[in-house]
């Protein structure tokens, strides 16, 4: 393909060596009379980010932008571009001259200006294009169209797609317009933006060749890749370009300090030096241990002879360093996970062998279950819910990132999880997701606006809905976004066969070709399709994406497997954004024929080979050579040292600063459910709150009594969903039996105790409470259940209180999730400078028996009676309330997990004990927030009140407020509670009977205070007070 | 007699084909799911599409990102890519159905009328939420017999126009035809009239914005749980592919 220079007039064909290409310049604008509601949009952020230059703006509209270079008479491009881009009833085109009935009266822009409310106002337009090589669907769509429209292939059409924002506003000025481009509305994936004062507008200057200001081309569809060198160049500048020289032409490095290196000539404490030089050197890229290894490696004469025979240096190459890097980076090895620890102080004998064995591991292999076919490490965990259909199950964290957009974070969370599910080592459907995020809070407004756009994008596009989400508290030093997601997929066949010497990889970018990836779910979604069909069809031994985000890593697992690489290195190093798959020199052109009619952009990058070893090339010429069991068993992993004393189980509360809850109750409550992770989670899920291809059975926000005015939704405590009846082939469906799956998260996050342990175990409860709630069988030998745990803290390599505090943390989750007997199915780490604190989030998957098992939280009927089930609580510590308002040291201890007693009522609600259950009418996990919440929550779905009693004797904001494991809260009709009081009595499940269910919309506290729902719910959902 | 068979369509990212064939499947038609771009390169005429299918779905759920505009880029596949004509498939016995995106699209294929169109919701957000319909007329074989029924709306493009120098014309017209065969209880997105569905003058094409196929069983409806024992009852957007598989018979 080549190149052009500059844009060409829509009015004149010219000579592109053999073709004729005609430009033209399109733009398309809702017509007046029709509200514009992208630029409503784009006016509330810049209302958020600038509300200066939204003052002073009075009018917009929005236009999408399309440069077009068709080699066709103009005739036929004119009767084209009418029937793809105009819509006579909503739209007006401006082309110029070129279809002046598209457009209104004039003819042009003018017609738009005039339905401007101040007239003559004064206009602006800001124009942005996207950068060549950013993934472009939208051209994407434009070139099939146009192809379908004008018949056949066309050589040298091209597209490229932008859009003018007009505005009107007499204060506006062009730095306004700069601030406004620059900081709001062109983000990295645009290249350019220009101004367009109004007499360029209302002219015709901008659709004539000869009077367009000389510019870049436009982006085209398909644009080689170019990304090698640009990521080795900046690899070698991180490394400081003045230590380093070129040792061949095609890319191989070597570095000056490293040639220079004589190690058998130093003893321990020179070599010590001298890498610590080096280490230095390198940009710590690499740490002291890592250096060790790979010159031990490197300084034997049976290395350097073989490296003879390929070309090589002797010593390491940049690439070879640049490889070490990636692949033994904590991003893709995860290595504390793995890590020994050790304690640290007199005692320090403690030692574990590796924190996942010792931890998250020990409750695969001590609860041993038939259906888990993998788990236990980073992949997606594979379950097996009967003989034809099996269900993955992985997690994705999206690292920090300072200055990190939110929406582009949230879009890589998701999408990122999603790839993970069909890139994983059983391929899957990915059918719904659990979504948990931070945002820092300077951040918070305008990071609402762009999560909640990046989450409906998500879910819309790829109809992978979120269907469980929560937040947690960020802390003032936390600058950038922080999420996780949870995926359950539907693996696409259980039978494979591994990768095959002579298997071809090929490589498919899915963000386009830039430095910085761009996750766009349109393209994923159309990628996903092509790849289930082919993993369907059998046409590929493996697919592969994700793996902490390292396509290095990703390769590198693939060539463990089969057994050996040949690859291009520009293709995998530093690399984020590829997909990879493995298909046999049979299949090859098969697979290519369908990318190609997807219009997949991808590579044959390499070949994989029985040698044992990574053998990286740059155009076919070795650039660097690894023995792939050095390179994944990477270096040897120090101990991990931890300070037991630094564990404290403490709760340090401010003295009680509140009203007295006897006449202010309501006001503390309504603080108490605007705080984050207890306020309503709409905006995590309620773009997706529909059904989960067709398959949600309970959904995460229940809404009740569909058009009854002043009624809306409520939260349900996990999803229910149907999974076994996708359809892996265009042909046919999957055949089998219907599984009923329920999804839910837990975190515990507070402020004011330092006990990792505990708030571990919380985490852990608060997920299996959710699951068991909605209906889930939970700790049954027989019954698919379990855990993904990620943990979110500061780096704990030199900071034994941070160690400290994941050993314990994990050690919690462990003991919780043995006594639940539930599997830890994968687990995960972040860490990061921001995070004072580390905390753990755990998604839960449980199953019910049937659909008729599911159950949801909100209140059914007025006179049915409330209970609440589980043990009693006595005390304020680890509450949020105590967080919020302080509390006494008498209070402050911190409620004991009773994992027998958890068991026991876990069972019942999941209908293994007993037989009354299904005289339940709702249930709600008692979690954040306390009893009061609890109920608050039940009331919201049906705008049915509550009328509560404060049993004698307890502390009255402990019984309100207090926070403990395994309590709910439970209704039932009147006639029903004698059997199921008969039947807690029996099994000793401990209950209360703490009110009745009204129809006064009012939440009332035994005669001394009520308040209406709606104020609790504007509470709840920040559309009002909070504290 | 033989079993109608159902063509769905999918591929270029139509996100609810799965939905939509498996209402299909419980109104006891046969089902075969294909992705337009396979349609295309087998090159499936009109005559073999009215040989080989009784009924034609078109699923709603985003094809191509609704870039171009909602529905747009399909209806061009379907125009150009596979040239059918579904005006004359329906004239040999075929029945339509389209549901969201495909509504959009049966709209922007101009299969109602030319002065019709469908374009962002007057408030200007996603609507998700279940919603409450009324069935006009007889016209449309797919809603005949229904009464009132609540079905989900999930769209951001949901609001039906018709050009505002035509739509004296334009609605009278669809008056006489019937076409308006579906109506919002309350009005959600500003559709004009409240139109949630319309027909073709046959009755046999019928398009839709609310989401059918994800209310064929009663624990679809988040209503479910208050009234556990209907659990295993049918959902009330079954009836619609229902009819469809009766008219199909009638016309076998």
């Amino acid at each position: 393909m080549r190149c052009i220079s500059m844009v060409f007039g829509f009015d004149r064909a010219f000579d592109i060596g053999q073709d004729f290409a005609m430009f033209v310049r399109i733009e398309v604008a809702t017509r007046p009379e029709f509200p514009d509601a992208r630029a409503q949009a784009l006016l509330d952020h810049i209302q958020v980010q600038r509300p200066e230059i939204r003052r002073k703006i009075r009018w917009a509209r929005l236009m999408e932008v399309y440069w077009l270079e068709i080699p066709r008479a103009r005739e036929e491009v004119i009767s084209a571009c009418q029937e793809i881009f105009q819509d006579k009833t909503t739209q007006w085109l401006f082309t110029g001259n070129l279809i002046p009935a598209a457009s209104g009266e004039r003819g042009g822009i003018e017609d738009l200006m005039e339905a401007s409310p101040v007239r003559p106002g004064k206009f602006w337009g800001v124009e942005r294009r996207l950068r060549p090589g950013v993934l472009d669907t939208k051209a994407r769509a434009a070139f099939e169209a146009l192809t379908l429209v004008l018949g056949g292939s066309i050589a040298e059409l091209q597209v490229s797609t932008g859009d003018l924002l007009l505005l009107e506003g007499v204060q506006l000025r062009e730095d306004d317009l700069a601030l406004l481009a620059r900081e709001v509305w062109c983000h990295a994936a645009f290249e350019t933006w220009s101004f367009l004062p109004e007499h360029e507008l209302s002219g015709n200057d901008r659709f004539v060749q000869d009077r367009v200001r000389r510019e870049e081309a436009p982006a085209r569809l398909s644009v080689p890749g170019a990304t090698a060198s640009v990521s080795l160049q900046a690899f070698a500048q991180r490394l400081g370009s003045s230590r380093v020289r070129r040792e061949r032409a095609e890319g191989g490095v070597a570095i000056d300090a490293l040639s220079s290196l004589d190690w058998g000539r130093w003893d321990s404490a020179e070599r010590e030096k001298k890498l610590t030089e080096l280490a230095i050197q390198l940009g710590r890229k690499l740490d002291l241990s890592e250096l060790k290894a790979l010159l031990e490696q490197w300084n034997t004469p049976e290395v350097f002879k073989f490296r003879s025979t390929l070309g090589l240096p002797r010593h390491p190459t940049l690439t070879e360093l640049q490889v070490v890097a990636e692949a033994w980076s904590e991003e893709a090895r995860q290595a504390v996970l793995t890590a020994p620890f050790v304690a640290l102080g007199d005692e320090g004998s403690a030692q574990a062998s590796g924190l996942v064995s010792a931890t998250l591991g020990a409750t695969v292999q001590q609860v041993p279950k038939s259906w888990i076919i993998s788990a236990g490490d980073q992949r997606p965990a594979v379950l097996a819910l009967d003989e034809q259909t099996w269900v993955s199950f992985g997690i994705r964290q999206s690292g920090s990132r300072p200055g990190r957009a939110v929406e582009q974070a949230a879009l890589q969370s998701l999408l990122g999880g999603q790839r993970e599910t069909w890139g994983a080592e059983r391929p899957a459907l990915p059918l719904a997701q659990s979504f948990f995020q931070v945002l820092p809070e300077q951040m918070n407004e305008e990071s609402t606006l762009s999560l909640t756009r990046a989450i409906e994008l998500a879910t819309t596009r790829t109809q992978v809905p979120v269907l469980a989400g929560a937040e947690g508290l960020a802390n003032a030093a936390q600058e950038s976004p922080l999420m996780a997601g949870a995926t359950l997929g539907v693996v696409i066949r259980k039978d494979r066969e591994p990768i095959r010497i002579g298997d071809r990889l090929l490589s498919i970018t899915w963000a386009g070709k830039t430095q910085e990836s761009r996750e766009d779910p349109v393209f994923q979604r159309q990628l996903q399709d092509l790849l289930v069909e082919l993993e369907a069809l059998q046409w590929v031994s493996a697919i592969r994406a994700g793996a902490s985000g390292s396509t290095l890593v990703t390769a590198l697992r693939m060539a463990t497997e089969a057994g050996g690489l040949q690859v291009e290195a520009a293709e995998i190093l530093g690399q984020r954004d590829r997909v990879l798959l493995a298909v046999s020199p049979e299949r090859l052109k098969e697979v290519e024929r369908k990318l190609l009619a997807s219009r997949i952009e991808f590579q044959v990058v390499g070949e994989f080979t029985d040698s044992g070893r990574l053998l990286l090339t740059r155009s076919k010429v070795p650039v660097g050579d690894f023995a792939l069991s050095f390179l994944w068993n990477g270096p040897e992993q120090h101990a991990i040292s931890f300070d037991p004393e630094a564990m404290s189980s403490t709760a340090n509360y401010s003295p009680p600063d509140r009203l007295p809850f006897s006449q202010h109750g309501a006001t503390l409550l309504k603080a108490v459910l605007a705080q984050p992770g207890i306020r309503s989670p709409e905006r995590l899920v309620a773009a997706s709150d529909f059904e989960a291809q067709g398959n949600a059975e309970l959904k995460p926000l229940n809404r009740g009594n569909l058009g009854t005015p002043g009624v809306s939704y409520g939260p349900n405590d996990a999803t229910v969903l149907l999974v076994g009846q996708q359809s892996f082939k265009a042909s046919g469906f999957l055949e089998g039996h219907v599984h009923e799956m329920a999804l839910g998260l837990g975190i515990c996050q507070r402020q004011g105790i330092s006990d990792p342990r505990w708030q571990a175990e919380s985490a852990v409860d608060e997920a299996a409470r959710n699951v068991v709630a909605s209906g889930a069988l939970l700790g049954h030998p027989d019954v698919v259940g379990g855990l993904s745990v990620q943990w979110f803290g500061p780096p704990v390599q030199q900071d034994p209180r941070a160690a400290a505090h994941l050993f314990a943390a994990l050690e919690g989750v462990r003991d919780a999730a043995l006594a639940l007997e539930l599997p830890v199915l994968t687990a995960s780490t972040t860490f990061s400078r921001e995070l004072t604190c580390g905390f753990a989030v755990c998604h839960a998957l449980g199953r019910l028996r049937s659909r008729r098992r599911a159950q949801s939280a909100d209140f059914k009927f007025s006179g049915d009676l409330i209970y609440l089930l589980g043990p009693e609580v006595e005390c304020l510590g680890g509450s949020r309330f105590a967080d919020l308002f302080g509390c006494t040291p008498e209070l402050s201890v911190l409620p004991e997990p009773q994992w027998s007693l958890a068991r026991l009522i876990y069972s019942w609600l999941g209908g293994v004990l007993g037989k009354e259950k299904y005289r339940v009418r709702s249930v709600h996990d008692v979690s954040d927030g306390g009893l009061l919440v609890a109920v608050t929550e039940c009331s919201l779905a049906r705008g049915l009140g509550a009328y509560l009693r404060l049993p004698e004797g307890v502390d009255p904001e402990a019984w309100a407020f207090g926070e403990g494991f395994h309590r709910f809260v439970v209704s039932s009709s009147d006639p029903d509670s004698t059997y199921l009081e008969a039947e807690w009595s029996a099994l000793g499940i401990p209950y209360q009977r703490i009110g009745v269910v009204t129809s006064s919309d009012r939440l009332e506290m035994g005669g001394a205070w009520s308040v209406p729902l709606q104020e609790l719910r504007r509470a709840w959902t920040q559309k009002g007070t909070s504290r | 007699m033989r079993t109608p068979v159902a063509l769905v369509l999918g591929g270029d990212s139509i996100g609810g084909l799965q939905e939509t064939a498996n209402a299909f499947r419980q109104a006891r038609f046969d089902v075969e799911v294909e992705s337009l771009d396979s349609l295309i390169r087998q090159r499936l005429s009109l005559d073999q599409l009215n040989t080989r299918y009784q009924a034609l779905a078109l699923p709603g759920g985003y094809s191509a990102g609704d870039d171009l505009g909602a529905g747009k880029f399909l209806a061009i596949k379907i125009r150009h890519g596979l040239g059918w004509d579904l005006a004359r498939f329906v004239e040999r016995g075929g029945v339509v159905l389209g549901v969201g995106n495909g509504f959009q699209a049966l709209i922007r294929l101009g299969v109602f009328l030319k002065d019709i169109s469908i374009t962002r919701n007057d408030h200007g957000r996603f609507v998700n939420e279940w919603t409450r319909l009324v069935p006009i007329g007889n016209r449309c074989i797919w809603t005949r017999g229904l009464g009132s029924l609540d079905l989900p709306v999930r769209h951001y493009e949901g609001r039906v126009v018709i050009s505002a120098g035509a739509r004296l014309e334009t609605w009278a017209r669809m008056e006489r035809l019937g076409m308006a065969c579906l109506q919002y209880a309350s009005d959600i997105n500003g559709s004009e009239e409240r139109i949630a569905g319309i027909c073709d003058a046959t009755g046999r094409i019928f398009g839709l914005m609310p989401h059918p196929e994800n209310f064929v069983r009663w624990t679809q409806n988040p209503e479910w749980t208050q009234q556990p024992a209907r659990a295993s009852s049918p959902g009330q957007g079954l009836m619609i592919f229902e009819n469809g598989y009766h008219e199909v018979l009638r016309s076998l």
